[in-house]
Protein backbone atom coordinates (compact mmCIF):
# COMPACT_ATOMS: atom_id res chain seq x y z
CA UNK A 1 0.00 0.00 0.00
CA UNK A 2 1.31 3.21 -1.12
CA UNK A 3 1.71 6.16 1.55
CA UNK A 4 2.55 9.88 1.51
CA UNK A 5 6.29 8.64 2.32
CA UNK A 6 6.51 7.03 -0.93
CA UNK A 7 8.23 9.77 -3.17
CA UNK A 8 8.42 7.04 -6.65
CA UNK A 9 11.71 7.02 -9.03
CA UNK A 10 14.23 9.69 -9.64
CA UNK A 11 16.67 9.34 -11.99
CA UNK A 12 19.43 12.36 -12.63
CA UNK A 13 21.93 12.57 -15.20
CA UNK A 14 22.12 8.96 -15.86
CA UNK A 15 24.66 8.13 -18.74
CA UNK A 16 25.61 5.04 -19.71
CA UNK A 17 27.87 3.89 -22.98
CA UNK A 18 29.13 0.53 -24.36
CA UNK A 19 31.76 -0.86 -26.86
CA UNK A 20 31.17 -2.35 -29.67
CA UNK A 21 33.43 -2.85 -32.70
CA UNK A 22 36.03 -0.95 -31.07
CA UNK A 23 34.07 2.15 -30.63
CA UNK A 24 32.48 3.90 -27.49
CA UNK A 25 28.41 4.52 -27.95
CA UNK A 26 26.85 6.47 -25.53
CA UNK A 27 23.38 5.27 -25.66
CA UNK A 28 22.23 7.41 -22.64
CA UNK A 29 23.55 10.98 -22.48
CA UNK A 30 21.98 11.88 -19.21
CA UNK A 31 19.17 11.07 -18.35
CA UNK A 32 16.96 13.13 -15.97
CA UNK A 33 13.57 11.52 -14.85
CA UNK A 34 10.90 11.61 -12.05
CA UNK A 35 8.16 8.53 -11.87
CA UNK A 36 5.77 9.05 -9.63
CA UNK A 37 3.39 6.67 -7.35
CA UNK A 38 0.15 6.29 -9.40
CA UNK A 39 1.48 7.24 -12.29
CA UNK A 40 1.43 5.53 -15.61
CA UNK A 41 4.46 6.69 -18.05
CA UNK A 42 5.07 6.05 -21.12
CA UNK A 43 8.61 5.63 -22.66
CA UNK A 44 8.92 5.80 -26.47
CA UNK A 45 11.37 6.36 -28.94
CA UNK A 46 12.95 5.03 -32.50
CA UNK A 47 14.95 1.93 -32.02
CA UNK A 48 18.29 2.82 -30.91
CA UNK A 49 17.23 5.63 -28.72
CA UNK A 50 18.31 3.81 -25.47
CA UNK A 51 14.78 2.93 -23.95
CA UNK A 52 15.61 -1.02 -22.80
CA UNK A 53 18.78 0.48 -21.81
CA UNK A 54 17.22 3.24 -19.74
CA UNK A 55 15.19 0.26 -18.27
CA UNK A 56 18.00 -1.82 -17.70
CA UNK A 57 19.78 0.91 -15.48
CA UNK A 58 16.72 1.92 -13.79
CA UNK A 59 16.10 -1.71 -12.82
CA UNK A 60 19.83 -2.06 -11.24
CA UNK A 61 20.87 -4.78 -14.37
CA UNK A 62 23.07 -1.81 -15.86
CA UNK A 63 25.38 0.48 -14.15
CA UNK A 64 25.10 3.71 -15.04
CA UNK A 65 28.81 5.62 -15.63
CA UNK A 66 27.56 8.54 -14.40
CA UNK A 67 24.42 9.88 -12.20
CA UNK A 68 22.17 8.35 -9.96
CA UNK A 69 18.71 6.40 -9.37
CA UNK A 70 16.72 6.24 -6.49
CA UNK A 71 13.20 4.60 -5.64
CA UNK A 72 11.78 5.97 -2.77
CA UNK A 73 14.84 7.32 -1.75
CA UNK A 74 16.69 4.46 -1.38
CA UNK A 75 19.02 2.31 -4.40
CA UNK A 76 17.73 0.58 -7.01
CA UNK A 77 19.63 -2.72 -5.73
CA UNK A 78 18.08 -1.96 -2.00
CA UNK A 79 16.44 -5.41 -1.01
CA UNK A 80 13.44 -3.86 0.51
CA UNK A 81 13.23 -2.09 -3.25
CA UNK A 82 13.42 -4.97 -5.49
CA UNK A 83 10.13 -6.78 -2.95
CA UNK A 84 8.20 -3.70 -4.77
CA UNK A 85 9.30 -3.70 -7.94
CA UNK A 86 7.74 -6.10 -10.82
CA UNK A 87 9.13 -6.35 -14.41
CA UNK A 88 7.61 -7.93 -17.58
CA UNK A 89 10.82 -8.29 -20.25
CA UNK A 90 10.41 -8.31 -23.63
CA UNK A 91 11.62 -11.36 -24.53
CA UNK A 92 10.08 -14.64 -22.87
CA UNK A 93 12.90 -17.28 -22.90
CA UNK A 94 11.59 -18.20 -19.07
CA UNK A 95 12.52 -21.52 -17.50
CA UNK A 96 11.10 -24.07 -19.85
CA UNK A 97 10.88 -26.95 -17.69
CA UNK A 98 8.23 -25.65 -15.66
CA UNK A 99 4.30 -25.80 -15.88
CA UNK A 100 2.60 -22.01 -15.74
CA UNK A 101 1.66 -22.80 -12.20
CA UNK A 102 5.24 -24.09 -10.63
CA UNK A 103 7.06 -21.11 -12.39
CA UNK A 104 4.37 -18.27 -11.00
CA UNK A 105 4.70 -20.45 -7.59
CA UNK A 106 8.68 -20.20 -8.00
CA UNK A 107 8.58 -16.47 -8.69
CA UNK A 108 6.41 -15.69 -6.15
CA UNK A 109 8.33 -17.94 -3.13
CA UNK A 110 11.58 -15.57 -4.82
CA UNK A 111 9.55 -12.43 -4.59
CA UNK A 112 8.57 -12.91 -0.59
CA UNK A 113 5.08 -13.90 -1.35
CA UNK A 114 4.00 -15.09 2.15
CA UNK A 115 4.07 -18.31 2.02
CA UNK A 116 0.35 -18.94 3.02
CA UNK A 117 -0.63 -16.54 0.30
CA UNK A 118 1.44 -18.01 -2.93
CA UNK A 119 -1.18 -20.67 -3.85
CA UNK A 120 -4.08 -18.06 -3.47
CA UNK A 121 -2.35 -15.38 -5.40
CA UNK A 122 -0.92 -17.55 -8.38
CA UNK A 123 -4.24 -19.48 -8.83
CA UNK A 124 -5.68 -15.71 -8.86
CA UNK A 125 -3.20 -14.18 -11.48
CA UNK A 126 -3.96 -17.24 -13.49
CA UNK A 127 -7.27 -16.79 -13.27
CA UNK A 128 -7.27 -12.85 -14.33
CA UNK A 129 -5.52 -13.52 -17.27
CA UNK A 130 -6.84 -16.26 -18.74
CA UNK A 131 -4.29 -18.95 -18.26
CA UNK A 132 -5.92 -21.09 -15.77
CA UNK A 133 -6.98 -24.08 -18.12
CA UNK A 134 -3.13 -24.29 -18.99
CA UNK A 135 -1.91 -23.72 -15.93
CA UNK A 136 -0.54 -27.43 -16.07
CA UNK A 137 0.96 -27.02 -19.11
CA UNK A 138 4.63 -26.82 -19.71
CA UNK A 139 5.96 -23.47 -20.55
CA UNK A 140 7.91 -25.12 -23.63
CA UNK A 141 4.07 -25.70 -24.55
CA UNK A 142 3.00 -21.96 -24.70
CA UNK A 143 2.18 -19.68 -27.19
CA UNK A 144 4.37 -16.13 -27.11
CA UNK A 145 0.85 -14.77 -26.04
CA UNK A 146 0.43 -17.30 -23.34
CA UNK A 147 4.14 -16.42 -22.45
CA UNK A 148 3.74 -12.87 -22.40
CA UNK A 149 0.67 -13.29 -20.04
CA UNK A 150 2.37 -15.44 -17.79
CA UNK A 151 5.07 -12.96 -17.88
CA UNK A 152 2.41 -10.17 -16.74
CA UNK A 153 0.87 -12.44 -14.13
CA UNK A 154 4.74 -12.96 -12.16
CA UNK A 155 5.52 -9.45 -12.18
CA UNK A 156 2.28 -8.62 -10.34
CA UNK A 157 1.61 -11.30 -8.34
CA UNK A 158 3.52 -9.60 -5.37
CA UNK A 159 1.44 -6.86 -5.52
CA UNK A 160 4.80 -4.66 -6.60
CA UNK A 161 4.35 -0.11 -6.23
CA UNK A 162 7.12 0.28 -9.46
CA UNK A 163 6.55 -1.92 -12.47
CA UNK A 164 8.39 -2.13 -15.39
CA UNK A 165 6.50 -3.28 -18.48
CA UNK A 166 8.68 -3.98 -21.72
CA UNK A 167 6.55 -4.35 -24.91
CA UNK A 168 3.73 -5.95 -22.08
CA UNK A 169 1.27 -6.47 -25.34
CA UNK A 170 3.61 -6.95 -28.17
CA UNK A 171 2.06 -10.39 -29.04
CA UNK A 172 -1.43 -10.15 -27.55
CA UNK A 173 -4.74 -10.53 -28.92
CA UNK A 174 -6.99 -8.15 -28.77
CA UNK A 175 -8.75 -9.23 -26.01
CA UNK A 176 -5.35 -9.44 -24.20
CA UNK A 177 -4.46 -5.87 -25.05
CA UNK A 178 -7.82 -4.90 -23.45
CA UNK A 179 -7.08 -7.24 -20.26
CA UNK A 180 -3.47 -5.49 -20.06
CA UNK A 181 -5.17 -1.39 -20.27
CA UNK A 182 -7.15 -2.72 -17.60
CA UNK A 183 -4.38 -4.28 -15.20
CA UNK A 184 -2.32 -1.23 -15.45
CA UNK A 185 -6.02 1.44 -14.68
CA UNK A 186 -5.95 -1.32 -11.88
CA UNK A 187 -2.16 -0.83 -10.82
CA UNK A 188 -2.30 2.69 -11.18
CA UNK A 189 -5.52 2.88 -8.65
CA UNK A 190 -3.73 0.98 -6.29
CA UNK A 191 -1.24 3.49 -6.27
CA UNK A 192 1.65 1.97 -8.63
CA UNK A 193 4.12 3.69 -10.42
CA UNK A 194 3.73 2.23 -14.18
CA UNK A 195 6.66 2.79 -16.87
CA UNK A 196 5.49 1.28 -20.26
CA UNK A 197 8.13 1.21 -22.50
CA UNK A 198 6.01 0.18 -25.93
CA UNK A 199 5.86 1.08 -29.61
CA UNK A 200 2.75 0.45 -29.79
CA UNK A 201 1.14 4.34 -29.84
CA UNK A 202 -2.26 4.01 -29.77
CA UNK A 203 -2.11 1.66 -26.26
CA UNK A 204 0.61 4.48 -24.74
CA UNK A 205 -2.13 6.92 -25.39
CA UNK A 206 -4.94 5.35 -24.01
CA UNK A 207 -3.34 4.33 -20.62
CA UNK A 208 -0.61 6.51 -19.60
CA UNK A 209 -0.62 9.93 -18.14
CA UNK A 210 2.44 11.14 -19.61
CA UNK A 211 4.88 10.06 -22.33
CA UNK A 212 8.60 10.46 -22.53
CA UNK A 213 10.43 10.37 -25.83
CA UNK A 214 13.49 9.20 -25.80
CA UNK A 215 15.56 10.25 -28.73
CA UNK A 216 19.72 10.35 -29.24
CA UNK A 217 19.99 9.33 -25.77
CA UNK A 218 18.26 12.12 -24.23
CA UNK A 219 14.59 12.74 -23.08
CA UNK A 220 14.14 14.76 -26.02
CA UNK A 221 10.45 15.27 -25.17
CA UNK A 222 8.26 15.32 -22.01
CA UNK A 223 4.69 15.21 -22.72
CA UNK A 224 1.44 15.16 -20.88
CA UNK A 225 -1.46 13.30 -21.85
CA UNK A 226 -3.86 13.15 -19.13
CA UNK A 227 -4.12 15.89 -15.96
CA UNK A 228 -5.72 14.66 -13.36
CA UNK A 229 -6.57 18.06 -12.18
CA UNK A 230 -8.72 18.99 -15.55
CA UNK A 231 -11.49 18.05 -17.88
CA UNK A 232 -9.89 18.17 -21.09
CA UNK A 233 -12.57 17.26 -24.09
CA UNK A 234 -12.37 17.74 -27.78
CA UNK A 235 -15.94 18.52 -29.70
CA UNK A 236 -16.05 18.10 -33.63
CA UNK A 237 -19.16 20.84 -33.95
CA UNK A 238 -20.99 20.02 -37.50
CA UNK A 239 -19.50 22.36 -40.10
CA UNK A 240 -21.57 25.27 -40.67
CA UNK A 241 -23.84 25.13 -37.70
CA UNK A 242 -22.10 27.29 -35.40
CA UNK A 243 -20.58 30.70 -35.50
CA UNK A 244 -16.81 30.64 -34.57
CA UNK A 245 -17.16 34.09 -31.89
CA UNK A 246 -19.96 32.85 -30.19
CA UNK A 247 -18.31 29.03 -29.58
CA UNK A 248 -15.08 31.25 -28.65
CA UNK A 249 -17.05 32.88 -26.38
CA UNK A 250 -18.36 29.99 -24.74
CA UNK A 251 -15.39 27.98 -24.90
CA UNK A 252 -12.68 30.20 -24.23
CA UNK A 253 -10.85 29.44 -27.20
CA UNK A 254 -11.71 29.49 -31.26
CA UNK A 255 -12.20 26.32 -32.56
CA UNK A 256 -9.59 25.47 -35.05
CA UNK A 257 -11.78 23.90 -38.15
CA UNK A 258 -14.39 22.09 -36.59
CA UNK A 259 -12.96 21.14 -33.87
CA UNK A 260 -12.93 23.02 -30.41
CA UNK A 261 -11.06 21.82 -27.72
CA UNK A 262 -13.03 22.87 -23.93
CA UNK A 263 -11.70 22.34 -20.28
CA UNK A 264 -12.77 22.27 -17.13
CA UNK A 265 -11.78 21.40 -13.74
CA UNK A 266 -14.73 18.81 -13.69
CA UNK A 267 -17.01 17.15 -16.21
CA UNK A 268 -20.34 18.38 -15.14
CA UNK A 269 -18.00 21.95 -16.11
CA UNK A 270 -17.55 20.09 -19.12
CA UNK A 271 -21.61 19.34 -19.74
CA UNK A 272 -22.21 22.99 -19.00
CA UNK A 273 -20.30 24.36 -21.93
CA UNK A 274 -21.75 21.93 -24.06
CA UNK A 275 -25.46 22.55 -23.40
CA UNK A 276 -24.19 26.48 -24.02
CA UNK A 277 -22.95 25.36 -27.50
CA UNK A 278 -26.34 23.53 -28.34
CA UNK A 279 -28.14 26.49 -27.41
CA UNK A 280 -26.29 28.76 -29.26
CA UNK A 281 -27.46 26.36 -32.53
CA UNK A 282 -24.26 24.42 -32.55
CA UNK A 283 -24.55 21.00 -33.61
CA UNK A 284 -22.35 18.33 -31.93
CA UNK A 285 -21.17 15.15 -33.97
CA UNK A 286 -18.37 13.83 -31.47
CA UNK A 287 -17.35 14.68 -28.32
CA UNK A 288 -13.63 12.22 -26.75
CA UNK A 289 -11.33 13.15 -24.68
CA UNK A 290 -8.50 15.29 -25.72
CA UNK A 291 -4.96 13.65 -25.50
CA UNK A 292 -1.92 14.81 -27.26
CA UNK A 293 -1.39 13.43 -30.87
CA UNK A 294 1.77 11.04 -30.13
CA UNK A 295 1.60 9.81 -33.82
CA UNK A 296 2.51 13.93 -34.66
CA UNK A 297 4.85 14.10 -31.39
CA UNK A 298 7.25 10.86 -33.10
CA UNK A 299 7.46 11.88 -35.92
CA UNK A 300 7.84 15.25 -35.27
CA UNK A 301 10.90 14.41 -32.46
CA UNK A 302 12.85 11.91 -34.52
CA UNK B 1 20.56 -19.66 0.80
CA UNK B 2 17.48 -19.37 -0.33
CA UNK B 3 15.34 -22.69 -0.20
CA UNK B 4 13.09 -21.84 -2.90
CA UNK B 5 15.93 -21.43 -5.53
CA UNK B 6 17.51 -24.92 -4.03
CA UNK B 7 14.43 -26.55 -4.32
CA UNK B 8 13.53 -25.58 -7.80
CA UNK B 9 16.68 -26.36 -8.79
CA UNK B 10 16.23 -29.96 -8.08
CA UNK B 11 12.62 -29.83 -9.26
CA UNK B 12 14.28 -29.47 -12.66
CA UNK B 13 16.70 -32.16 -12.55
CA UNK B 14 14.56 -34.58 -11.01
CA UNK B 15 12.02 -33.82 -13.75
CA UNK B 16 14.52 -34.11 -16.38
CA UNK B 17 14.63 -37.40 -18.26
CA UNK B 18 17.82 -37.23 -18.75
CA UNK B 19 18.84 -36.83 -15.38
CA UNK B 20 16.96 -39.79 -14.23
CA UNK B 21 18.09 -42.14 -17.33
CA UNK B 22 21.58 -41.09 -16.11
CA UNK B 23 20.81 -42.02 -13.00
CA UNK B 24 19.44 -45.56 -13.91
CA UNK B 25 22.76 -45.66 -15.66
CA UNK B 26 25.03 -45.08 -12.14
CA UNK B 27 22.64 -47.93 -10.42
CA UNK B 28 23.08 -50.69 -13.10
CA UNK B 29 27.13 -49.12 -13.22
CA UNK B 30 26.81 -49.66 -9.16
CA UNK B 31 25.05 -52.99 -9.69
CA UNK B 32 28.01 -54.10 -12.46
CA UNK B 33 31.23 -53.66 -10.46
CA UNK B 34 29.98 -55.45 -7.52
CA UNK B 35 31.68 -58.13 -8.98
CA UNK B 36 35.12 -56.45 -9.43
CA UNK B 37 37.51 -56.75 -6.78
CA UNK B 38 38.18 -52.76 -6.86
CA UNK B 39 35.50 -51.46 -5.16
CA UNK B 40 33.92 -48.01 -6.30
CA UNK B 41 35.51 -48.62 -9.82
CA UNK B 42 33.30 -46.69 -12.40
CA UNK B 43 30.67 -44.88 -10.77
CA UNK B 44 32.53 -42.17 -9.22
CA UNK B 45 33.57 -41.40 -12.53
CA UNK B 46 30.06 -40.86 -13.96
CA UNK B 47 29.36 -38.76 -10.77
CA UNK B 48 32.17 -36.35 -11.65
CA UNK B 49 30.88 -36.30 -15.07
CA UNK B 50 27.27 -35.30 -14.11
CA UNK B 51 28.69 -32.52 -11.77
CA UNK B 52 30.60 -31.15 -14.76
CA UNK B 53 27.28 -31.49 -17.04
CA UNK B 54 24.65 -29.89 -14.39
CA UNK B 55 27.12 -27.46 -13.23
CA UNK B 56 27.76 -25.80 -16.45
CA UNK B 57 24.19 -24.78 -16.52
CA UNK B 58 24.33 -22.29 -13.53
CA UNK B 59 24.59 -18.47 -14.18
CA UNK B 60 26.60 -18.69 -17.57
CA UNK B 61 23.57 -20.19 -19.78
CA UNK B 62 20.95 -17.92 -17.45
CA UNK B 63 22.57 -14.96 -19.24
CA UNK B 64 20.46 -15.58 -22.15
CA UNK B 65 17.38 -16.65 -20.74
CA UNK B 66 14.83 -13.45 -19.30
CA UNK B 67 14.69 -15.59 -15.83
CA UNK B 68 18.03 -14.70 -14.93
CA UNK B 69 16.97 -10.87 -14.90
CA UNK B 70 13.39 -11.96 -13.15
CA UNK B 71 15.68 -13.50 -10.60
CA UNK B 72 17.94 -10.29 -9.92
CA UNK B 73 15.19 -7.97 -10.16
CA UNK B 74 13.88 -9.83 -7.12
CA UNK B 75 14.81 -9.35 -3.35
CA UNK B 76 17.23 -12.15 -3.22
CA UNK B 77 20.80 -11.03 -3.22
CA UNK B 78 22.68 -12.44 -6.26
CA UNK B 79 25.53 -13.93 -4.32
CA UNK B 80 22.54 -16.47 -2.29
CA UNK B 81 21.33 -16.78 -5.82
CA UNK B 82 24.27 -17.89 -6.93
CA UNK B 83 25.05 -20.18 -3.79
CA UNK B 84 21.66 -21.89 -3.49
CA UNK B 85 22.12 -23.07 -7.58
CA UNK B 86 25.29 -24.38 -6.54
CA UNK B 87 23.84 -26.09 -3.37
CA UNK B 88 20.40 -27.18 -5.17
CA UNK B 89 23.09 -28.82 -8.41
CA UNK B 90 25.47 -30.71 -5.63
CA UNK B 91 22.43 -32.10 -3.64
CA UNK B 92 21.45 -33.25 -7.45
CA UNK B 93 24.96 -35.00 -7.45
CA UNK B 94 25.05 -36.59 -3.71
CA UNK B 95 21.91 -38.07 -5.04
CA UNK B 96 23.53 -39.54 -7.89
CA UNK B 97 26.40 -40.68 -5.99
CA UNK B 98 24.15 -42.45 -3.39
CA UNK B 99 22.66 -44.34 -6.20
CA UNK B 100 25.70 -45.70 -7.06
CA UNK B 101 27.55 -46.19 -4.06
CA UNK B 102 23.93 -47.81 -2.25
CA UNK B 103 23.55 -50.04 -5.59
CA UNK B 104 27.21 -51.59 -5.03
CA UNK B 105 26.95 -51.73 -1.82
CA UNK B 106 23.01 -53.77 -2.34
CA UNK B 107 24.65 -56.40 -5.37
CA UNK B 108 28.04 -56.99 -2.93
CA UNK B 109 25.66 -58.45 0.13
CA UNK B 110 23.55 -60.13 -2.62
CA UNK B 111 26.52 -61.76 -4.16
CA UNK B 112 28.31 -62.04 -0.91
CA UNK B 113 31.24 -63.63 -2.20
CA UNK B 114 33.08 -60.96 0.03
CA UNK B 115 32.46 -58.68 3.05
CA UNK B 116 31.49 -55.59 1.85
CA UNK B 117 34.46 -52.88 1.49
CA UNK B 118 32.79 -50.23 3.53
CA UNK B 119 35.74 -47.98 4.38
CA UNK B 120 37.00 -47.94 0.88
CA UNK B 121 32.99 -47.08 -0.55
CA UNK B 122 32.52 -44.58 2.06
CA UNK B 123 35.71 -43.08 1.03
CA UNK B 124 35.05 -43.11 -2.92
CA UNK B 125 31.76 -41.73 -1.92
CA UNK B 126 33.07 -39.09 0.25
CA UNK B 127 35.70 -38.28 -2.47
CA UNK B 128 33.42 -38.32 -5.61
CA UNK B 129 31.02 -35.39 -3.76
CA UNK B 130 34.29 -33.31 -2.90
CA UNK B 131 35.70 -33.71 -6.94
CA UNK B 132 32.02 -33.11 -7.53
CA UNK B 133 31.93 -29.75 -5.68
CA UNK B 134 35.00 -28.29 -7.02
CA UNK B 135 34.13 -29.01 -10.39
CA UNK B 136 31.13 -27.17 -9.80
CA UNK B 137 32.49 -24.46 -8.28
CA UNK B 138 35.09 -24.06 -11.06
CA UNK B 139 32.41 -24.14 -13.55
CA UNK B 140 30.43 -21.43 -11.61
CA UNK B 141 33.19 -18.91 -11.43
CA UNK B 142 34.00 -19.40 -15.08
CA UNK B 143 30.21 -18.99 -15.85
CA UNK B 144 30.15 -15.69 -13.16
CA UNK B 145 32.42 -14.47 -15.88
CA UNK B 146 31.50 -15.95 -19.26
CA UNK B 147 27.75 -16.29 -21.21
CA UNK B 148 26.46 -19.71 -22.69
CA UNK B 149 28.25 -22.77 -22.33
CA UNK B 150 31.93 -21.15 -22.52
CA UNK B 151 32.03 -22.20 -18.71
CA UNK B 152 32.50 -25.98 -19.83
CA UNK B 153 34.42 -25.25 -22.93
CA UNK B 154 37.14 -23.21 -21.31
CA UNK B 155 37.13 -25.63 -18.10
CA UNK B 156 37.60 -28.63 -20.80
CA UNK B 157 40.50 -26.92 -22.56
CA UNK B 158 42.30 -26.15 -19.22
CA UNK B 159 42.34 -29.98 -18.29
CA UNK B 160 43.00 -31.24 -22.20
CA UNK B 161 45.92 -28.61 -22.23
CA UNK B 162 47.32 -29.09 -18.89
CA UNK B 163 47.55 -32.91 -19.52
CA UNK B 164 48.85 -32.25 -23.21
CA UNK B 165 51.40 -30.09 -22.71
CA UNK B 166 52.50 -32.35 -19.17
CA UNK B 167 52.97 -35.12 -21.20
CA UNK B 168 54.64 -32.97 -24.17
CA UNK B 169 56.90 -31.96 -21.39
CA UNK B 170 57.58 -35.46 -20.37
CA UNK B 171 58.33 -36.78 -23.56
CA UNK B 172 61.01 -33.50 -24.30
CA UNK B 173 62.97 -34.34 -21.35
CA UNK B 174 63.74 -38.10 -22.22
CA UNK B 175 65.40 -36.79 -25.73
CA UNK B 176 68.93 -35.60 -25.70
CA UNK B 177 68.89 -31.92 -26.58
CA UNK B 178 68.98 -28.48 -25.75
CA UNK B 179 64.91 -28.33 -25.04
CA UNK B 180 65.74 -31.53 -22.67
CA UNK B 181 68.68 -29.11 -20.23
CA UNK B 182 66.26 -26.94 -19.72
CA UNK B 183 63.36 -28.52 -18.41
CA UNK B 184 66.01 -30.90 -16.38
CA UNK B 185 67.21 -27.37 -15.20
CA UNK B 186 64.03 -25.83 -14.61
CA UNK B 187 62.28 -28.95 -13.44
CA UNK B 188 60.01 -25.83 -11.29
CA UNK B 189 58.01 -25.96 -14.40
CA UNK B 190 56.91 -29.15 -14.59
CA UNK B 191 56.35 -29.43 -11.34
CA UNK B 192 53.94 -25.71 -11.68
CA UNK B 193 52.20 -27.17 -14.12
CA UNK B 194 51.28 -30.90 -12.56
CA UNK B 195 50.70 -29.11 -8.94
CA UNK B 196 47.94 -26.73 -10.82
CA UNK B 197 46.48 -29.56 -12.73
CA UNK B 198 46.39 -31.68 -9.47
CA UNK B 199 44.84 -28.37 -7.65
CA UNK B 200 41.97 -27.95 -10.76
CA UNK B 201 41.58 -31.18 -11.35
CA UNK B 202 42.27 -33.69 -8.66
CA UNK B 203 42.31 -37.50 -8.84
CA UNK B 204 40.78 -38.97 -5.43
CA UNK B 205 43.53 -40.33 -3.51
CA UNK B 206 42.82 -44.57 -2.58
CA UNK B 207 42.81 -43.51 0.96
CA UNK B 208 41.03 -40.89 3.40
CA UNK B 209 43.49 -37.88 2.88
CA UNK B 210 42.89 -35.16 5.41
CA UNK B 211 45.08 -33.24 3.74
CA UNK B 212 43.76 -33.63 -0.12
CA UNK B 213 40.19 -32.77 1.53
CA UNK B 214 41.32 -29.74 3.16
CA UNK B 215 43.33 -28.63 -0.15
CA UNK B 216 40.10 -29.54 -2.39
CA UNK B 217 37.18 -27.74 -0.07
CA UNK B 218 39.93 -24.71 -0.10
CA UNK B 219 39.97 -24.33 -3.58
CA UNK B 220 35.97 -24.33 -4.25
CA UNK B 221 35.64 -22.51 -1.02
CA UNK B 222 37.94 -19.95 -3.52
CA UNK B 223 36.43 -20.52 -6.78
CA UNK B 224 32.92 -19.50 -5.20
CA UNK B 225 34.45 -16.52 -3.73
CA UNK B 226 35.67 -15.28 -6.73
CA UNK B 227 32.47 -16.47 -8.65
CA UNK B 228 30.28 -14.53 -6.18
CA UNK B 229 32.26 -11.12 -5.93
CA UNK B 230 31.84 -11.55 -10.03
CA UNK B 231 28.43 -12.16 -10.23
CA UNK B 232 27.37 -9.20 -7.53
CA UNK B 233 29.83 -6.69 -9.50
CA UNK B 234 28.62 -7.95 -13.22
CA UNK B 235 26.22 -6.65 -15.05
CA UNK B 236 22.96 -8.48 -16.75
CA UNK B 237 21.76 -7.18 -19.63
CA UNK B 238 18.92 -8.00 -21.65
CA UNK B 239 16.90 -6.93 -24.93
CA UNK B 240 19.11 -5.30 -27.71
CA UNK B 241 22.06 -4.94 -25.64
Amino acid sequence: MMTSAHQGVHAHGVRKSFHAAGRLHEVLKGIDLDLLPGEVVGLIGPNGAGKTTLMSCLLGFLRPEEGGITFDGLPNNDLTIRRRTGFVPERMNLGRRSTGWQFLRYMARVSGVPRAEIDKRAAGMLERLGLTSAKHANLREYSRGMLQRIAIAQALLHKPDFIFLDEPASALDPNGVLLVRDLINEEKQRGAMVLLNSHQLAEVEKVCDRVLFLHGGLVARAETLRNADRCVMAIRLLTGSFDASAVERIAGTAPIGDIVIVSSETERGVALIVRQLITSGADIAEIRPQTADLESIFRGAS
Amino acid sequence: MNAAVIMETMRRHFTSIGFITYLILIAMTGLFVATFNTPASIWPALVTILSVITGAAIIGPEFSTALLQLIVSRPIRRSVYLLSRVTGVLACVAVAATVGVTSEIVARLLLGSAAVPWLPLASAYANSLLVSLLAISLLTMLGSLTSSYFNVAIYASVQVALSAVETLLGLLRTRPNGLSEFLHRHQQLENGLIALDDLLFPAPPPHPDTGWVLRVAATAAGALVLACIAFERREVPYGGE
